[in-house]
C-alpha cells in the first residue's frame, strides 16, 4: 500500500478518441520505477515500438512527477517529460524546473500519459482530479509567452501552471522544447515537437489537493537539518548570486567551454563579454527561483534595454550560441535565447546546428544563395538571430536545419566533421577533452549526447558519493575508473530524475544519504543508498533496452565525435584526449552489458527479465502491479 | 622572482581579488606557490585537503596550460609566469 509520495494514479489521455481515463499503480511498481523518468521509461517501453513514428499518433508522451513533488521542499520544483525522440529515434526525455511538477502532483495524479493525435489543436486542462480536452484553435500560432498568459486567463486562475509549445513545436522542429511558465524548459530531445505532432498546444494544470506524506514529522526534522546544511554551502550562495553564467570565464580558462565549433582553445575577451560579472551587471540580473528553491539560479533580466520576456541565457546557452559561434554580442545572445524560449527550441541543439552551418559557410559548402543572403560568419550576432527565426519558422535553409544535425549532414556531403553529436543529439557545452569524466555522458547517454545524463564531471570537482564507495575526486585528465564512475553517476542521475529533484542541491552538500532519508520520510520506505543506485541502474538499463529495440547498434552510436578525438594545442586542456574506447569498455563492463547489450543475468538481477521477455512486455498495460 | 596569480569564481573573495602578484624564491614550484598564498586557515581549506596535499579538484594552469602538461604540483615557476586557479564549478 502506498503510504506517501504518490496517489497511485496515472491520467491517460487519448487525443485521437478524445477519451480520458485513469490507471493505477501499486507500491511495488513505485518502489521499482520510483517516478519521473523511471515511471515514464516503464510506460513508454511498454507502448512504443520500433515502428512507432516519433511524430505520429503512436508515440506516447509522458509527463511524470516523483515522490518529492508530494513535499513542499527546496529542490522539488521539478518534473520529467519523456517520449520516443523525433530528433534521434531513440529514448527522449527532458527534466525541468518550474511549477508544473508540484502543481501536477496536487491535482491527484502522479503522471499524465498522452497518446494519439487530436484532429484540431487542443489543450489539456487538469484541475483537482478532473481533466478535460479543450479546443486550442485560438492559441495555435501564439508564442509561449502569449500562450501562457492567454491560457491562464482562459481558465481564470493565474496560479495555474502552463506547459506549452510555441511555433517551434507546432512546426515540428525536431529539437523543439516545452516551456513551463516561461521559466523552466524541457529542453532536449524534441519533446515539444511530439506535442506539436499531437496537435497538443499545452497542458494547463491547477491542483489544490494535499499529496500524502508517510511521516510528516520525520520529514520536517530531516529537511530542517538538510536545509540548514544547504544554506551554508558555498555553492548555494554562488549559484544564487551569480547563476550559471558564472561558469563561462573559468571554463574558458580550464578548456571545458566549446569555442568555434570545438576547434579553438582560447577566447579570453569574448568570454569576459558574455560571462559574469559583466553579464550580471549589464543585464541587471535578479534571481528567479523555482518553487521553494533557496538558490534561484534562473536569471531575470531587468535592464529595460534588453527586451526579453523570459529568463536570461544560462551556461549551456552562452556556450552553444555564444562561444561556440564566437558571438560575443550579449544583446544578440539574449535576443536569440528569448526567441528560442518563446518559439520553444533547445538552445544547445540550435547552437550546434548553427555552428555546423557557420563552418559549412566558411568552407563554401553553404553560400549566401542558400541562406537568403544571410552571411553565416563566425561572431555574427545578426546571423544568429536571423537563423533562429528561420529555423523556428522553417523558412529557406531553416527548414533543413530544423531537422537536426544528422539530416543536415545527409544533405550537405563533406560536412560530417562539423557535426558534433552522439546518437543524433548535439554535445552540450562540456568538452570531454577537459574533463575525462564527461566521456560517458558525451557518447553513452541513453538519450544521446547529454552533459547531465550522469555528469561524472561532478566527481572530478569533488562532488563524490561516499555512500556507494566513490570517496574522492580523480584528476580530470586521469582516465582511471572513469568508465566505472560514468556508470554509477549515470545511475544516480536517473535516480534523481525519478525523485524528481534538482541536482544542484547535490553540489550544495545534500548527500545521497540525505536524499534517501527524505525519500523514506515521504514514502515510509527503507530505501538505502545502494538501493537508490540500483533503482537508477534499472531505469538506465530499461532505456538501453528501449534503444536496442529501436534498432540502435551501440558500437556505431556510442562513438566520440571525430573532432573531439583531436587534442587542443593550447588552453586549459592542451594536449589532452580521453581514451574513450577504454572508458566505454569499462563502462559496459561495469553495467554488465556485452558491447552495449545488457546481459540476461543483469536483466534478471534488475527484475527486467531477458531481452526476449522484455519484448513480450510490449502490450499496453494500464494497471500496474509489478 | 614575481609571478602573477589569477583567482576565479569563489576564490576571488577568499583571496581578496581576482589577481595578485606574488614574490617567490627562485625555483619555487606550484606547491610552494599554493603554500605561500594560503596565509590563513580559510584559504588553506580551499586549496589543500586534510593531509596537506593540494586538492585534486582544484584546476591549476600555468600560462594557460594545465599543470598536468608539465610536472603537476611540482612544476617549477619562472619570472613572469601567470598561474590560474579555478575552484570546482557546477553549471549545466
Amino acid at each position: 500500500m502506498l503510504k506517501g509520495g504518490y496517489w497511485g494514479k496515472i491520467l491517460w489521455v487519448d487525443l485521437s478518441g478524445r477519451k480520458i481515463s485513469e490507471g493505477t499503480f501499486d507500491e511495488n511498481f513505485a518502489r521499482k520505477y520510483l517516478g519521473g523518468v523511471g515511471l515514464a521509461t516503464r510506460i513508454i517501453s511498454d507502448t512504443v515500438t520500433k515502428n512507432t513514428n516519433p511524430l505520429g499518433p503512436g508515440n506516447v508522451l509522458v509527463f511524470a512527477t516523483g515522490p518529492y513533488q508530494a513535499a513542499n521542499i527546496a529542490s522539488a520544483g521539478r518534473c520529467s517529460v519523456a517520449a520516443k525522440s523525433p530528433l534521434t529515434g531513440y529514448w527522449g526525455e527532458g527534466n525541468a524546473g518550474g511549477h508544473i511538477g508540484p502543481e501536477l502532483k496536487r491535482t491527484g495524479f502522479d503522471a499524465v500519459v498522452i497518446t494519439g493525435r487530436a484532429l484540431n489543436p487542443v489543450y489539456l486542462w487538469i484541475n483537482d482530479g478532473k481533466a478535460e480536452i479543450r479546443d486550442a484553435g485560438t492559441f495555435w500560432g501564439l508564442d509561449a509567452v502569449k500562450t501562457t498568459a492567454a491560457l491562464k486567463e482562459t481558465v481564470g486562475d493565474a496560479k495555474a501552471a502552463v506547459s506549452c509549445i510555441g511555433p517551434g513545436g507546432e512546426n515540428l522542429v525536431r529539437y523543439a522544447c516545452i516551456a513551463n511558465d516561461n521559466h523552466g524548459y524541457f529542453g532536449r530531445g524534441g519533446m515539444g515537437a511530439v506535442m506539436g505532432s499531437k496537435n497538443l498546444k499545452a497542458l494547463v494544470i491547477r491542483g489544490t489537493l494535499k499529496p500524502p506524506v508517510a511521516d510528516a514529522d520525520k520529514l520536517k526534522e530531516i529537511y530542517k537539518a538538510v536545509l540548514a546544511k544547504a544554506k551554508e554551502a558555498p555553492f548555494t550562495a554562488e549559484n544564487s548570486e551569480h547563476g550559471q553564467a558564472s561558469a563561462v570565464v573559468p571554463r574558458e580558462e580550464n578548456g571545458l567551454l566549446p569555442i568555434k565549433n570545438w576547434t579553438q582553445d582560447n577566447w579570453v575577451e569574448g568570454a569576459a563579454k558574455i560571462g559574469t560579472p559583466h553579464y550580471t551587471e549589464e543585464l541587471q540580473i535578479k534571481r528567479w527561483p523555482c518553487p521553494a528553491c533557496i538558490m534561484g539560479c534562473h536569471r531575470k533580466i531587468t535592464n529595460p534595454e534588453y527586451i526579453t520576456e523570459t529568463g536570461g541565457p544560462e551556461y549551456e546557452t552562452l556556450g552553444m550560441i555564444g562561444s561556440n559561434l564566437l558571438v560575443d554580442d550579449l544583446a544578440a545572445i539574449v535576443k536569440a535565447n528569448d526567441l528560442c524560449n518563446i518559439y520553444t527550441m533547445d538552445t544547445i541543439e540550435l547552437g550546434a546546428v548553427l555552428a555546423w552551418a557557420f563552418e559549412c559557410y566558411e568552407n563554401g559548402l553553404i553560400t549566401k544563395e542558400d541562406t537568403d543572403g544571410v552571411a553565416l560568419e563566425w561572431g555574427s550576432g545578426e546571423a544568429l538571430v536571423k537563423m533562429t527565426e528561420k529555423i523556428a519558422k522553417r523558412e529557406g535553409i531553416g527548414d533543413l536545419m530544423a531537422e537536426g544535425l544528422r539530416a543536415c549532414v545527409d544533405r550537405i556531403p563533406g560536412s560530417q566533421l562539423y557535426s558534433i553529436e552522439s546518437m543524433g543529439q548535439a554535445v552540450g557545452a562540456h568538452d570531454p577533452r577537459a574533463f575525462f569524466g564527461q566521456t560517458i555522458t558525451t557518447i553513452a547517454s541513453t538519450r544521446g549526447a547529454c552533459h547531465l545524463h550522469g555528469f561524472a564531471e561532478a566527481m572530478e570537482v569533488g562532488a563524490v558519493l561516499p555512500e556507494i564507495g566513490i570517496t574522492e575526486a580523480i584528476d580530470r585528465f586521469d582516465a582511471t575508473k572513469k568508465g566505472y564512475v560514468g556508470a554509477i553517476y549515470q545511475d544516480i542521475g536517473q535516480f534523481w530524475n525519478s525523485l524528481t529533484w534538482c541536482m544542484f542541491y547535490f553540489f550544495s552538500e545534500v548527500s545521497l544519504g540525505d536524499e534517501v532519508d527524505i525519500l523514506n520520510a515521504i514514502t515510509g520506505w527503507d530505501v538505502t543508498p545502494a538501493e537508490a543506485q540500483k533503482m537508477g541502474e534499472r531505469i538506465v538499463c530499461m532505456q538501453q533496452v528501449f534503444n536496442l529495440n529501436m534498432g540502435m547498434v551501440p558500437e556505431k552510436e556510442n562513438v566520440m565525435p571525430e573532432r573531439l578525438t583531436v587534442p587542443h594545442k593550447g588552453g586549459g586542456a592542451a594536449g589532452q584526449v580521453p581514451p574513450w574506447q577504454a572508458i566505454l569498455k569499462e563502462y559496459w563492463e561495469t553495467k554488465d552489458w556485452d558491447n552495449g547489450i545488457p546481459s540476461k543475468a543483469k536483466l534478471a538481477e534488475l527484475g527486467l527479465g531477458s531481452l526476449e521477455a522484455k519484448k513480450a512486455l510490449c502490450a499496453v498495460a494500464r494497471d500496474y502491479k509489478d | 622572482m614575481k609571478v602573477r596569480v589569477k583567482f576565479f569564481a569563489t576564490l576571488k573573495e577568499v583571496f581578496g581579488g581576482g589577481e595578485r602578484e606574488v614574490e617567490l624564491g627562485e625555483g619555487t614550484n606550484i606547491k610552494g606557490l599554493l603554500d605561500t598564498l594560503c596565509d590563513s586557515s580559510q584559504c588553506r581549506q580551499k586549496l589543500f585537503d586534510d593531509s596537506g596535499r593540494p586538492k585534486t579538484h582544484i584546476q591549476i594552469m600555468k600560462n594557460r596550460l594545465p599543470i598536468q602538461s608539465f610536472e603537476g604540483i611540482s612544476t617549477r615557476l619562472e619570472e613572469g609566469d601567470v598561474v590560474s586557479i579555478i575552484p570546482p564549478m557546477f553549471a549545466g
